[in-house]
Parts: structure tokens; sequence; C-alpha cells
């Protein structure tokens, strides 16, 4: 009795020691983990209050500076500054709303920043221009002299970014005052730059150049368009109205029921002015390939055609799965409408058409009103880099960042095996944009 | 610059958009996932979020999926569909930057967020 008792206790003792082992091991590497990620947390701190010195002098010179070279100088390092800064503000571990002021913060001064870079030509800074850089210098001389103080709580072990403590509030708190004392005034000034206020998937800066055409349509009106858009014969399909898109172009979200109305499988977009259909998305089928690229094509050319799409070109096509996206614009006589981009999902499995994106085609066109390009074909084509051997030109229209369209000789190039899309300004003569063409297994794409 | 003409994305990035998108809208329908993914897309694009998709999937408590360590699992076909799809343009959340599950604890804060759209179990925001 009493030896089954001794070794009980002597196993229970091995027990309870092999746990004890394993807990501080276990605890051990724990320690490892959370200091390696306080190291990382407290790099990226350093690098950001690094770059945001940097950003104070790189402002404060540029505010100085009296020569487009100068600014053009000084509006890089703003520019990168800001950048990276950001950057590695992204890595703390900082809540919600005083990350996204600050970090919004960082990006459009260096949005704006990018616009002095690009576009400086005088001497001076407009009245305006230094008074935003004076703004922003303000600014950042406020968040250093904060950064500083929660810099040498890190150094003297105060706070700590993990755990929850001290670091990451302070930073909250001084992100939040930043937002409060001065963010609204570079708000406001860059509203003048359309492209750098870019925010949203329907990108509303684009579409202040044209209202959209069109009587107001009721939701059941809208209903019926997406239920013919879709070829919906039957009545036992539910189409319905199920919101609305509120935003610059007010519209109805529309869903269409699968079989057995149980399942919304398509959903489609419908302006209320107008009731034009902005884009369409259908549950991929599942299944295997049964058709090919060319006849995918062709599909989703006669689709567009059903529906009222003349002229229509294919420009680029990429294969996901069993579904291939082919992007055609519109061509009038000799120029290619690159704005008008429309983009046809189709199933490679039966042809059908699964996706539809015309949100570049509804704002209208002003191919009626097209300028006469100032350079003849030969003017434009001596423009473009010798080292490029030509293959293909034409005309086209293309949009630019800040929301307009330019007329352009769109020259086809190869250089050393790769291929190039280089766009010369028909009016100016100037090389506004390069692309690249990458094809590779069955897909043409343009970067 | 947010990307300005042709941003590109690697395959990389259109596997991490997958797993992201498989991380937090698994089950829901193939509109809600490609609208999950639209969502990043749009962090990317606005002047408050990251500028890359790593920026924004990897933020730190941007989505509990990441956090919880379920994005290195691999990712459904249909997610990766998803993917493409929202990489492609289409935008099922109509510009929403966030999306949340009104039946899950969220903060307060993101109440305040103007709802555009409910997409099965997802509210989304802007």
């Amino acid at each position: 009795m009493r030896r089954s008792y001794t070794a009980l206790m002597v196993v229970l003792a091995g027990a309870l020691l092999l746990t004890g082992v394993w807990g501080y091991s276990q605890h051990r590497t724990l320690k490892m983990v959370a200091i390696n990620t306080e190291n990382n947390y407290q790099r990226s701190f350093y690098e950001m209050v690094n770059h945001t010195e940097n950003l104070e002098v790189a402002l404060a010179k540029s505010l100085a500076s009296s020569s487009p070279k100068g600014h053009s100088w000084t509006g890089t390092d703003i520019w990168r500054q800001a950048y990276a800064a950001g950057e590695n503000l992204a890595q703390l571990p900082v809540s919600q709303v005083p990350l996204m002021r600050t970090a919004k913060f960082y990006n459009q001064m260096g949005d704006f920043a990018f616009v002095l870079t690009t576009q400086s030509k005088s001497n001076q800074l407009s009245p305006e221009d230094r008074k935003t850089l004076e703004g922003m210098h303000q600014e950042v001389v406020f968040l250093n002299a904060e950064l500083k103080k929660i810099g040498s709580g890190l150094s003297s072990g105060r706070f700590r970014w993990m755990g929850g403590s001290g670091a990451t509030q302070r930073l909250d708190k001084t992100a939040m005052k930043l937002a409060v004392s001065g963010f609204n005034t570079v708000e406001n000034r860059l509203v003048k730059y359309p492209s750098l206020t870019y925010d949203g998937a329907f990108s509303d800066h684009m579409l202040v150049t044209r209202p959209i055409q069109g009587r107001t349509v009721s939701p059941d009106e809208a209903a019926a368009i997406a239920r013919s858009f879709l070829g919906i014969s039957g009545s036992d399909t539910k189409v319905s109205v199920v919101g609305k898109v509120l935003g610059t172009v007010p519209a109805y979200q529309i869903q269409a029921m699968g079989s057995k109305n149980t399942v919304p499988v398509t959903h489609v977009e419908v302006t209320q002015a107008g009731g034009h259909v902005t884009w369409m998305l259908k549950r991929p089928p599942g299944g295997n390939v049964h058709i090919s690229t060319m006849e995918a094509q062709q599909k989703a050319m006669t689709f567009l055609e059903q529906r009222g799409f003349r002229d229509m070109v294919i420009t680029g096509y990429q294969k996901m799965g069993n579904e291939l996206v082919v992007a055609l614009a519109r061509q009038k006589g000799r120029v290619l409408y690159y704005p008008s981009t429309v983009k046809v999902k189709v199933g490679l499995g039966n042809g059908e058409i699964t996706g539809y994106d015309a949100r570049g085609s509804i704002i209208g066109n002003n191919l009626d009103q097209l300028p006469q390009p100032k350079l003849t074909v030969e003017e434009a084509r001596r423009k473009v880099s010798p080292a490029l051997k030509i293959t293909t030109e034409k005309l086209a229209v293309i949009p630019t960042e800040a929301g307009k369209e330019l007329l352009a000789y769109e020259f086809k190039g190869t250089y050393k095996g790769l291929v190039f899309l280089v766009y010369i300004n028909a009016l100016t003569g100037e090389e506004e944009r390069i692309l690249q063409v990458v094809e590779r297994k069955g897909e043409v794409l343009t970067m | 610059m947010q990307g300005g003409w042709g941003a590109v994305s690697s395959r990389d990035d259109i596997t991490l958009l997958a797993r992201l998108i498989a991380g937090e809208a698994r089950g829901e329908s193939y509109i809600g996932q490609v609208a999950v993914g639209a969502v990043v897309l749009n962090r990317v694009k606005s002047a408050s979020f990251p500028n890359s998709i790593p920026g924004v999937v990897y933020q730190p408590g941007a989505f509990a999926s990441v956090s919880e360590g379920q994005i290195y699992l691999p990712p459904p076909t249909l997610s990766v569909q998803a993917a493409y799809d929202a990489l492609n343009g289409w935008d099922p959340s109509f510009g929403a930057l966030f999306f949340w599950n009104p039946s899950k604890p969220v903060s307060r804060w993101i109440w305040t967020r103007r709802i555009l759209i409910t997409i099965g179990r997802h509210v989304f925001g802007r």
C-alpha cells in the first residue's frame, strides 16, 4: 500500500515537473514572439518619425525655393517622405478613425507634392500653393512635436505598443488633434485637383464632366429594363428592386432570382436617369470549358449588338477559370474611343453572359465634337522613341487622370520582344502615356 | 498617386485577395464575396487607407480573419473568381470602405458610417 502510494507520488511529481518545463518553454516562446512584434511596431514607428522629420525639412525648403527645378526636387522629396511615412503608419496598431485621418493627411500631402512637381513651370509658387504648403508645414511641425513625446516615452519604457497601453492611446490622441486643428485646410485646397480626391469605385469625379442623359424611370420600369436586358422572358423568375444607390449617379439595385426563386443569382444596377444598365454580375456557372476564346469574344460582341451598341471593337481579353472577360471600345470612323470601354464576361461552358460593366459608356461621349489633329501621322510618329519598331498606328481618345479626355495617336511598337502602346497627343505632340501589352497564355492585357 | 493608369496586380495579390474573401465571406453568396473584395480595392484607392492590397489586408486590426490566422488557408475556386471580378472593377458594394456583420459585436463607431447596401449577412458602408 505504501509502496504504490510512493510510486503514485513520484509519477505525479514527474508529471508536474514536465508540465512546469513545458509551461516555461511556452512562456519563453511567447515572450520572444511578443518582443519580436513589439520590435516591429517600434521600427515602424521610428521609420515614420524619421520620414516625418524629413518631410518637415522638405516642406520648408520648398517654401524657400525659387526655381522650377527647386520645386520639382523638393516636391519629389515631399512626395517620397509622405508616402513612406504613410506606409509605416499602416503597420502600427492604431485604431480606425485616427489612422484614417493621419493616413489621409500623408497621402494627400504626397499627392499635392506630386502635382507641384509635374506642373511647376514658373519660378515662384502661386499665392495659393504657398499658403497650402505653409499650412502643411505647420501641421507637420505639430505632428513631429507630438511624435517626439511618444518616442521619448517609448525609449524610457513608459509606453509600449503591445499590451494596449500608452503608445497606442497617445498616438490616437495625437492623430485626433491633428485632424481637428488644421486638416480641413489641406482638404479644401485639394478639391481643386479632381484626380487627387479620387476615392471611390464609381470615381465620382470622372462623372462630373457629363451628366447622365434621360428622363427619370420608376423602380418598376427599372426592374422591367433589367428583365429584358438579362433576356428573361418568363414571369416565373423574380426580378425586383432591392435598394437604391446613393451617390453622384442615383440608381436602382436590382436582383434576379435563380431557379426556384430562393437565391439571388444576378445583380443589376440601372440608373434613375434614363434607365441605363450600368453593370451586371452573375454567379459563375461551374463546369468545363466547351467553347473557344474566339467564340466567346463573338458572343460578347453579339450581346452588345443586341443591346444597341454599334461599332465596337475588342481591345483586350483575360481568361479566368472558365470565364473570359472581354474589353470592347467604340470605334467611330478612324478614331477608337477608349472612355467608352465596356467589359463583358462570358462563361466558357455554354457562352452565357455572366458579367457586364458599362460605366464608362453610359456617360456619353463627345465623338461628334472631336477636334482635328494638329499633327499628321508622320509628325507624330517622329515623336515616338526611335528605339521602338512601330507596327500599327491609329487615332484614339484616351481618358486622363484628371477626368478629361484627349485625342492622341496610338502607336503599337516593339522593343526587344516587348510590346508597347505609345500615345502622342494629336494636338501638342507630347508623349502622354505608355502602356505595355502583355500577352500570355491566351490573354491580352495592357498595363 | 493612387495607381493612376494601369495599376498592376501581381498573381500574389490575386491569391491574397482571394484568401481574404474566403476568410471574411465564407458561406456568403457570390455577389457578397465580390463585394468584400471590392471593399479591399476601394480602400487601396482611398487616401485614408494603405495604398496596396497587402497593405490593406495586413493592416493591424482591420480584418478579423487576418488577426486570427484564417487567411493562411487555401482559397476555394469561387473566392478566386470573386477576387478576379473585384479586380476587374465589379463593385456590388457601391464604393463601400467598410463591411460588418450586425449580429456580431462591432465598435460603436462603425455605425456612424453611411450604409450603402446589405448583402447576405454583411452591411456595407462608407
